[in-house]
């Protein structure tokens, strides 16, 4: 049975999810709507970038963790937990035990799949698009209000910001002012810096950079499907989830300047439901702690 | 058995292009009674003959080809457009290696090339289909797709309804004179309105190798 998780999130600061640069200014991702008025271009947040940022990341990390593999993993066994691996070797054969020992300890390898050197992994996790909450996104949206929601242009903003050099973060004084103050003999040259570069040199360089980006306060709809899901996938997915808000929450670039922070909150509907979510949650931490050498030899074994 | 017309609404675009209906369904039910010879999921494994059974459409033969009477997907494809999808080698994360692995990597070429990878994607609202087929039997397995084509794991091709209407008229291999489907190459599918010579399948599943063979196409 198919289980499908909502969620909506809200943007707590800019949402800078880029598809490229054009000169200095970055742009964001953007997809078509067609509308009755014609095609419009909406921002959104590729199902890919969630996946990864929201899913695989924190979850493999917490394992990575858990099981002690911390310093000790090679280039492919981290290439294939952290983002998916890849398939390097062909072969006509399925080591079909393995696939099973790996999927029984890694409800997450489960959940997400990956490609083992010489075989696929086929996961059961569809991520949607973060979809953005406005009027021309609303035949894809599920619940909205009939009042009219605000056009996807009315949630684009710019940000700015310079890059400044050495001379004008005062960590090299300009010749100019050591000339006034007789000092010039008396200073010693930095290293690398010669006469031919005094003219250049003389006025701060600064370099301005920009790009489009969402607003803050911005909402998005999520949604998470699990093909044939038992509760110990819920539980992963859930857990995953947990632990990426935990850690701030972001997605798309310069998360470093504090771009890209989501709050995301599960659509639950009953108390019920909610207590099954928690029950999944406690079930899978138990059971990833109680095949720790399992898991840690299946890892091994799949790339020996 | 009615002529049918088979609507995805769709709520996110769908990458690259739809998919036969029939893939879908034989899909569907093989996987929904457990038919595990007619499960195929790599393309070096062999495959039976198709003969149709187990699935609810229509199949006929046409140059001694059984073939299902399912058109192929008619969308709208003008608002195409290119998306990326990338993946690059978890760099920052190169403290979790051991340290006789923290050597250079090579990331334009190899196991750990990075990729900015193409998508076509296409922002159709709905894919029609005309089937002749069982309405219940098409709408219990439809029930359980939630998405349809290429990188459905990404978000593409997220289907927010399917329906299932009954017409008049079978449309599902020719309408008004007009190619719907890849059919065999024979001389009367030659002679049909909209008709291409080219190499495919006309049977699911439509990627496996061993199902290619002459073809006409609709030019559509």
């Amino acid at each position: 049975m198919n289980l499908e998780l909502h969620a909506i999130s809200e943007s707590m600061s800019i949402i800078t999810h880029n598809s490229g640069t054009a000169g200095n200014e970055s742009l964001i991702n953007l997809e078509r709507i067609v509308t009755p008025n014609g095609a419009r271009w909406v921002p959104f947040l590729s199902g890919n970038a969630i996946r990864n940022r929201a899913v695989r990341e924190p979850g493999m990390r917490w394992l990575i963790e858990l099981y002690e593999l911390d310093g000790k993993l090679t280039k492919s066994q981290l290439a294939f937990l952290l983002n998916g691996g890849s398939l390097t070797e062909s072969g006509g054969t399925e080591n079909l035990g393995l696939i099973h020992r790996l999927r029984r300890t890694w409800p997450l390898i489960r959940l997400l799949g990956g490609s083992l050197p010489s075989q696929l992994l086929h996961g059961s996790l569809n991520v949607w698009r973060g979809t953005l909450v406005c009027e021309e996104n609303r035949p894809h949206l599920r619940d909205v209000p009939e009042a009219r929601l605000l056009s996807a242009e009315s949630f684009l903003t710019n940000y700015q910001y310079t890059r400044t050099d050495s001379i004008s973060q005062g960590t090299y004084r300009p010749i100019d002012v050591l000339a006034e103050a007789d000092e010039v003999d008396a200073m010693p040259r930095l290293s690398g810096f010669d006469d031919k570069k005094d003219k250049s040199d003389r006025h701060p360089i600064q370099m301005i950079f920009n790009g489009q980006a969402v607003q803050r306060g911005s909402l998005w709809e999520h949604g998470f499907v699990i093909r044939n899901a038992s509760q110990l996938r819920l539980g992963a997915l859930l857990w995953s989830l947990c632990l990426w808000q935990r850690s701030g929450g972001t997605i798309g670039g310069a998360a470093a300047r504090g771009h890209g922070r989501l709050r995301m909150y599960l659509i639950i509907e009953s108390e019920e439901e909610r207590e099954r979510c928690h029950e999944a949650v406690r079930e899978y931490v138990a059971y990833a702690a109680s095949v720790k050498d399992e898991a840690v030899a299946s890892l091994m074994e799949a790339f020996a | 058995m009615t002529p049918l017309k088979v609507t995805a609404i769709l709520a996110s675009p769908i990458a690259n292009k739809p998919p036969m209906l029939d893939g879908i369904i034989a899909r569907e039910a093989y996987f929904r009674n457990q038919m595990h010879d007619l499960i195929i999921t790599q393309r070096w494994q062999d495959i039976p003959p198709w003969t149709g059974e187990g699935i609810p459409i229509l199949c006929r033969t046409c140059g001694g080809i059984v073939v299902p009477c399912a058109s192929s997907p008619i969308y709208c494809d003008s608002f195409a457009y290119m998306e990326r999808m990338a993946k690059r080698y978890p760099t920052e994360s190169a403290d979790l290696l051991c340290p006789k692995e923290q050597t250079k990597l090579e990331t334009t070429a190899g196991p750990f090339k990075s990729s900015w990878r193409p998508v076509k994607s296409i922002p159709a609202n709905e894919v029609v289909w005309f089937v002749v087929g069982n309405r219940r039997g098409l709408l219990k397995l439809l029930k359980r797709v939630d998405a349809i084509g290429p990188n459905r794991k990404c978000g593409y091709g997220r289907v927010k309804e399917w329906r299932i209407d009954r017409i008049s008229d079978d449309w599902s291999w020719v309408c008004d004179g007009v190619l719907m489907r890849p059919l065999p190459r024979t001389d009367e599918t030659m002679r049909l309105k909209g008709a291409r010579p080219g190499y495919g399948a006309v049977q699911p599943p439509y990627w496996h190798p061993a199902r290619v063979m002459e073809i006409v196409e609709p030019c559509f």
